[in-house]
């Protein structure tokens, strides 16, 4: 070896060595992972059980990984050259594909048993809540929308496990329990999948449906509601609402899993009626806002789904003063966030729920409470056989 | 700890290397005892209860190595090295064994025994290099170590600690109290950590999300064709895990003044399970071999008896990676193919074209790596069934995907498997000055990209698992 190549390597060596921690430590620290969406670790607080077993130790290890200089950068690295150069189909848990993200799916083997016992659960619940807002002279619609994995199933590229059989048997388990329970609901993926170019109801860079398909969706809701509930509710169309792109670019929750290196111009849309409407709205009871499309503040700059309504809230309330108009009142996941800024429109007070978010009451004070005329419970369908929050929360605070 | 972590990269080398050379050259003891302290801190974290099994083991060793000097009686010696090696042995075996052992009996006998003890990490390793001190002392082969530092040093030095190389005794003893810290040195320990790093983290850690994936599917949906991928990225992933381990524990150790021997030497090249296991984790076959099986006879007896022995080590050779019987059945299959090797095959292997030896090698070397990664001995019979067509699974194009998609991996672990490197510097030592300039510029160029790669894909990483570990 050259002494000139010794030294070349040994100073290069040394300044990462020395750089990186230095500057790491030096740098102001962050709480929150936009990219990563989550809260990056703390420093470590001494404790002796946890020096003991070496939890101390690993927690240091966490916190100087979340905090490592430039770790953003090496992230954006790692990703640059899986998709790039090595050209993987499948990067960051996320299938990349031309013109579409998709889920990258772990292949196990399903107990259909358990998920049966899940779905059959739920829709008791279900259920329940359903004969409760009956009794109240209410009417009670559960609506399932397909996650965008899951409408788009058939486009995962040969090899790649799609959860077909899974997502088959859940849907049929599904609505055929709530058929035996005599629950109202709305089969979105059947409502979508009526039109051969349902893929524009849906972000080809997020899990979720796209604005259109939240139009579509609370169509499908008012239509049910007009013909079978006999509501006379007024449905506000595309001609009735201003519907234009939000300035700035749209992150999706699987193109921020590839630290956006996946370029893509698609757009949030956000829509205003015409002739406005005027509301007042308050979060969990205590923050009042003007607006219905705002970022929360951890996401910094980028523009993700939680545009909509500002992400997932525990509670909130919507009034727009026309006490002639009905209430309806709607819990459920992230699918609702998009809704929600169309469903008020047609009432004069929606209050919207997450019990993921909101574990102080049940559901039954809140039908208590507000006496809604409507009760929607909404639903992704990659949720039918999981035990969560929505379901397991809302009968016990 | 480990060496391919945030942790170990950015807060231990670095305050290692500083502490260690502020000290002047002269002062070899402070050195040593800098390299001392930061070797226990290394075993502490994470694990700090753990480091007094490790002084304990440091203790025994040297104390019954002071029994051995050449001035003691041989019953006095005698006695120092059986009990030495049988403490060693009977803190290998409470933490390591007992549990299997206690299983074994609850399932044979209808029993509830209960037994729970997290084994020490490398356990395996520093019991194995306490027994090489006191045999090599034993046997005269060095002088026995008064300093109690440098016996401490020895069992703990942080470079080969917790995965080996399991460096003999009388390889370092000299080293010990006398070696040369030079830039040359330096920059060859960091060339070498560097491919290490890399082996581990952009092959090792990739391919084993291939292998993971396909040795932990359900066997009612595992084809054959992913099945023979698992395992080949098994193949790939346990080489350079465990060979990239080694390089940066060589390569630390010479940043340190240390010259450890190598421990791998392009195993996959072999055109014979023999010529595989002198090539392959050498410094444990050659420590079983000078150890166990030479003093048992070796082959140096009748021919039921040497075939005893070879069957006796290599039993314990399996037993030493694991206590459970998948890897006994390995160290027995081994066995089985190396009797049948030297016995007659290896005239007819001699004979044969080299393409025939290799793929006979590697064909048996990846049936091996089935019997080593599965779970249980139910496990190897039913990956075996699959392997070889017998799978009830639909195709459904999931080795072609995966294939497809870790192509550019499986090339340069082709590549980084056979002795490319070595061949090219033998041919450039001939070569005229700007040739072998331009490669220089090339390697460097390389080693910064590694670095540089090997820390984004840490950075990325959850998934770091590291094999030889649970040793």
């Amino acid at each position: 070896m050259s002494k000139p190549s010794t030294v070349v390597l040994i100073i290069f060596f040394l300044l990462i060595l020395i750089f990186v921690p230095v500057m790491t430590f030096a740098q102001k620290g962050e709480e929150f992972s936009v990219f990563e969406n989550r809260a990056l670790e703390e420093i470590p607080q001494f404790d002796r059980e946890q020096f003991l077993s070496g939890g101390y130790f690993s927690r240091w290890d966490t916190y100087l990984s979340d905090h490592l200089y430039l770790r953003d950068e090496m992230l954006t690295l790692y990703t640059k050259v899986n998709m790039n150069l090595l050209g993987k189909t499948m990067v960051n848990d996320v299938i990349v594909q031309d013109d579409l993200l998709l889920p990258y799916n772990r292949r196990y083997s399903i107990s259909y048993e358990t998920y049966r016992a899940n779905i059959e659960n739920t829709a008791q619940v279900i259920g329940r809540v359903s004969d409760y807002v009956s009794e109240m002279g209410g009417a009670f619609l559960f609506v399932g929308i397909p996650e965008q994995g899951s409408i788009f199933r058939n486009q995962h590229p040969a090899g790649s496990y799609n959860l077909d059989a899974y997502l088959t048997y859940i849907e049929r388990t599904m609505f055929d329990f709530l058929d035996e329970y005599q629950v109202p609901y709305l089969n979105m993926t059947a409502e979508f999948q009526k039109e051969d170019d349902y893929g524009r109801y849906y972000s080809t860079i997020d899990h979720h449906y796209n604005y259109f398909g939240a139009l579509k969706t609370y169509h499908s809701i008012m239509e049910y509601l007009n013909s079978e509930a006999g509501m006379d509710l007024k449905t506000y169309g595309e001609n009735d609402l201003i519907i234009e792109p939000y300035d700035g670019v749209f992150h999706g929750s699987r193109s921020i899993k590839l630290y956006n290196q996946y370029k893509s111009d698609e757009k949030l849309y956000v829509g205003h009626p015409v002739v406005n409407v005027p509301f007042t709205r308050v979060d969990n009871d205590k923050t009042e806002y003007d607006t219905l499309f705002h970022k929360p503040f951890y996401t910094g700059d980028y523009v993700f789904y939680t545009l909509y309504m500002g992400g997932d809230v525990g509670k909130t309330v919507i009034s727009t003063d026309r006490p002639e108009l009905p209430t309806v009142l709607m819990w459920g996941d992230s699918f609702t966030n998009a809704l929600e800024t169309l469903m008020y429109l047609s009432f004069d007070k929606a209050v919207y729920l997450d019990f993921r978010h909101n574990r102080t009451r049940d559901i039954y004070s809140y039908l208590d409470e507000y006496e809604p005329d409507v009760v929607i419970y909404v639903s992704n369908d990659t949720s039918y056989g999981a035990r969560h929050e929505n379901i397991l929360s809302i009968e016990s605070s | 700890m480990v060496f391919s972590s945030v942790t170990f990269l950015f807060i231990f080398l670095p305050a290692v290397l500083a502490v260690y050379y502020i000290v002047p050259k002269g002062f070899r003891s402070i050195r040593n005892t800098v390299l001392l302290l930061f070797s226990l801190a290394f075993y502490a974290y994470g694990e700090p209860k753990y480091v007094l099994i490790m002084l304990l083991s440091i203790l025994l060793n040297y104390g019954f190595g002071l029994g051995l000097g050449r001035e003691r009686s041989g019953k006095i010696r005698r006695f120092c090295v059986i009990a030495a090696i049988c403490c060693n042995l009977a803190i290998l075996f409470y933490f390591k064994y007992t549990g299997f052992f206690v299983t074994n009996l609850n399932n044979l006998f209808g029993l509830s025994l209960r037994f729970s003890v997290i084994m020490p990490i490398g356990i395996s390793f520093f019991t194995f290099q306490g027994m090489s001190y006191v045999i090599d002392a034993y046997r005269l082969a060095v002088p026995v170590q008064k300093n109690p530092l440098y016996v401490a040093l020895y069992i703990s030095l942080f470079p080969q600690l917790i995965a080996g190389p399991i460096v003999r005794y009388e390889t370092v003893a000299g080293q010990l109290e006398d070696r040369a810290e030079t830039l040359n040195g330096f920059s060859s320990g960091i060339s070498r950590f560097i491919t290490g790093l890399g082996k581990k983290i952009l092959l090792a850690n990739t391919l084993g999300y291939v292998a993971d994936l396909a040795f932990t599917t359900n066997i009612s949906l595992l084809t054959t064709g992913f099945a023979w991928l698992g395992v080949l990225c098994y193949a790939f992933q346990i080489y350079f895990d465990f060979s990239g381990y080694s390089d940066m524990a060589i390569g630390l150790g010479r940043m340190f003044g240390f010259e450890f021997l190598e421990n791998f030497n392009y195993p996959y090249i072999s055109k014979s399970i023999t010529e595989f296991w002198r090539r392959w984790h050498i410094s444990l076959s050659t420590w079983f071999r000078d150890y166990l099986y030479i003093p048992l006879g070796g082959n140096r007896t009748s021919k039921p008896r040497w075939m005893l022995n070879l069957i006796i080590v290599w039993l314990l050779t399996g037993f030493w990676h694991g206590a459970a019987w998948n890897f006994v059945l390995w160290g027995l299959y081994y066995a089985v193919i190396l009797l049948i090797e030297k016995l007659f095959l290896h005239k007819l292997l001699d004979k044969a074209p080299g393409f025939f030896g290799h793929v006979y090698t590697m064909f048996l070397i990846m049936i091996g790596w089935v019997i080593f990664r599965a779970d249980s001995l139910t496990h190897i019979r039913s990956l075996l069934c699959v392997l070889f067509g017998f799978s009830g699974a639909e195709p459904t194009g999931q080795a072609l995907l995966f294939l497809s998609d870790y192509k550019i991996e499986l090339i340069l672990a082709a590549a980084a498997s056979a002795p490319l490197i070595p061949v090219l510097r033998k041919r450039l030592e001939t070569a005229p000055d700007r040739t072998r300039g331009v490669f220089e510029a090339v390697r460097l160029a390389s080693l910064a990209v590694i670095f540089i790669l090997s820390i984004a894909y840490l950075v990325k990483s959850t998934y770091n698992p590291f094999i030889y570990f649970r040793f």
